[in-house]
């Protein structure tokens, strides 16, 4: 399903060039459950981020589904709006907007009716347990409640993948059961979930755990 | 809600900060602009000069001059107008609409109006139009024609009033003298109004008026009163109604003197208020004045480069604060936006999301900038040359602001393009 062959990423940053991804193959089939592992820097969300289609790879190749990912700025917004859910560690919901919209997101750029997107809010939110949540701001809820509005409007438009950027680090053990638990469930519905975390406890619970130091997958 | 409260306290605060700026340079800008003379220095050798009151009607954005006429009270409003001015200032009336004379009268070529020009004799088949001049009781006196008389009598007071009669007395000059006689009647054409002028006196040879630099001998014309209307004046039909709307619209372009060291803003308001009280489109015309200004000496005016480059200084700060507000709004909302980057929004998409709120800011500010210019100078008025003034410092600000909204718009981007805005969601590169 994901297929990265020889793919590098150079970023310039005060005159120097900084090698984040090294030459790096990697193959993840549908329906895996791999967690990334390794210290900060070590180029784990660079490498989510190619994925993603956030970043274009500056050496090689990425296809997704047999396809070369690639393409303009605007067919890149398309692909991670059709294909990826991210779910990311600081939370990263809109302070000044409210729980309904944080979670309607790609759908309103999916340019779905506003009907439809009442619809699939209101049937994931109950699956997440926040559909009393909904007409909240995101301070108003606990770090467990922003993560799983999070969950939600990653997995909201039916990802094919799920790129989570340590989704447990802000969170207590009960919490962080509680979250591996949905993943895992999303993850047994058919959704390929890809995981960058140093959490052993998370890394045990994929099937898969890829390391990477230094940008080079070990 | 606090963090949507603060959002739009920073675009109020943006779009404050451009409007007063705006507001500040289009004045500095129209001061700038505006006409030099408020008091009018004279040369040595003239005393005072005039200044002609006309209208604007037909001009862009005002209402045709028969559009006006045809409003049920223009004539009143016209008489009103012309009664006012009298009574505030000498207000000379000295028009120049010839005569049409249709019967044949032993005239000489050089009376006849086209004399001289391309179109002379063109015309012949309907008539000959003769050199005229009307003139009302000031301009008479201010002239002393009543001494220039060599032969018959002046005018009358009863002269000057229009009471239907189609009989009119007429002054001749000079040169008429051996053609006709006191007493004589000649059948003419007024304004598209058939009257009779009976000539009551003969000037002597090279009386002339002068109105500014414009001199006219009046040897070779026929002047008649500018006549008006007793109160209460039946009008007999809608061809009456029609000589005199013409007959009123051509007093009121009439002269009014000012003298040396005279402050020519109070004349030009007085006469937009009458004006504008009475609904009427009459204004000073102040390109009258433009050749006998020499210099200029009032605060305002010798301060205006100086307002101007304070309003400049004062505006390029004002765009440094704005441009520091548009990156820290970026910066500030850097996480927000990498969020709808990763659910599907585009750069580009983003971008202008960025873009149109600076411009929606810029052209909110210019609008309400307008505006409040538009009601300091106030745009009711019909005065051509602070409407020019207006229009032309709305242009400025929108060409200025173009350019510095397509500055704004380049740091911006650039300053986007440079930054990651995914590294405000994501913890290492």
């Amino acid at each position: 399903m994901i297929e990265l062959n020889d793919v590098s990423k150079l970023f310039r940053y005060k005159g120097n060039v900084i090698k984040a991804v090294d030459k790096v193959n990697l193959s993840v089939d549908r329906n895996e459950m791999v967690a990334i592992m390794g210290p900060s820097g070590s180029g784990k969300t660079t490498l989510l981020n190619i994925i993603g289609g956030i970043y274009s790879p500056t050496k090689g190749e990425y296809f997704f589904n047999n396809n070369l990912v690639s393409g303009s700025e605007t067919e890149m917004a398309q692909f991670r709006n059709r294909n990826i859910g991210f779910i990311l560690q600081n939370l990263a919901l809109i302070k000044r907007k409210d729980i309904m919209y944080n979670i309607s997101l790609p759908l309103i750029y999916a340019r779905m009716n506003k009907e439809v997107i009442r619809k699939k809010v209101t049937d994931i939110s109950k699956y997440l347990g926040i559909y009393d949540k909904l007409d909240m701001y995101p301070h108003m809820l606990s770090g467990g409640e922003c993560q799983r509005a999070a969950i939600a409007r990653a997995i909201i438009n039916n990802p094919k993948v799920i790129l989570a950027d340590e989704p447990t680090s802000s969170l207590d053990s009960d919490m962080k059961s509680e979250i591996m638990s949905l993943l895992t469930d999303l993850n047994k519905k058919g959704i390929t979930i890809i995981i960058a975390t140093h959490d052993e406890y998370v890394s045990n619970i994929c099937n898969r755990i890829i390391r990477i130091n230094k940008g080079v997958i070990r | 809600m606090k963090y949507q409260i603060g959002n739009i306290f920073q675009y109020i605060v943006c779009i404050c900060l451009i409007t007063f700026v705006t507001t500040f340079f289009m004045q500095s800008t129209i001061n700038y602009n505006r006409a030099s003379q408020k008091v009018i220095n004279f040369d040595d050798d003239v005393d005072s000069i005039f200044l002609r009151v006309t209208d604007v009607y037909g001009n862009d954005g005002q209402k045709s001059l028969s559009d006006f006429f045809s409003e049920n009270d223009s004539l009143k409003r016209m008489q009103i107008f012309n009664q006012t001015i009298q009574e505030k200032y000498d207000f000379l009336e000295c028009d120049r609409q010839s005569l049409l004379m249709r019967s044949e009268f032993p005239v000489k070529d050089e009376f006849r109006e086209d004399y001289g020009s391309s179109y002379y004799s063109i015309n012949d088949d309907i008539g000959v139009m003769l050199n005229s001049c009307q003139i009302n009781s000031e301009t008479y006196q201010y002239f002393d024609l009543g001494e220039s008389v060599m032969y018959g009598d002046g005018f009358e007071a009863e002269s000057y009033i229009y009471n239907g009669d189609e009989i009119i007395d007429a002054i001749l000059g000079y040169e008429y003298f051996d053609i006709t006689k006191i007493g004589e009647e000649l059948k003419v054409n007024y304004l598209s109004k058939d009257i009779t002028i009976r000539v009551v006196g003969f000037l002597n040879k090279d009386t002339f008026i002068a109105v500014n630099n414009d001199t006219i001998f009046l040897d070779r014309y026929i002047i008649i009163p500018s006549l008006k209307i007793v109160d209460n004046y039946i009008i007999q039909d809608e061809s009456e109604k029609s000589f005199l709307n013409i007959l009123y619209s051509l007093k009121n372009w009439g002269y009014i003197k000012i003298g040396d060291g005279e402050n020519f803003f109070d004349y030009r308001n007085t006469v937009d208020e009458i004006s504008s009280e009475l609904n009427l489109k009459y204004i000073l015309n102040e390109s009258f004045a433009n050749p006998y200004i020499t210099n200029v000496s009032n605060t305002l005016n010798s301060a205006k480069g100086f307002i101007l480059a304070i309003s400049i200084v004062f505006y390029i700060i004002s765009l440094m604060i704005y441009i520091y507000i548009c990156v820290w709004q970026y910066k500030k909302n850097k996480a927000e936006y990498a969020i709808h980057l990763i659910c599907g929004c585009s750069l580009r998409k983003l971008k202008y999301r960025v873009f149109s709120k600076i411009l929606l800011q810029f052209l909110f500010a210019v609008v309400v900038a307008s505006i409040i210019n538009g009601i300091i100078l106030g745009i009711k008025k019909v005065y051509l040359y602070e409407n020019y003034l207006y229009n032309e410092s709305i242009s400025q600000i929108i060409v200025i602001s173009s350019v510095i909204v397509a500055i704004v718009l380049l740091l911006i981007n650039n300053y986007i393009n440079r930054s990651s805005i995914y590294d405000s969601v994501c913890k290492d590169i």
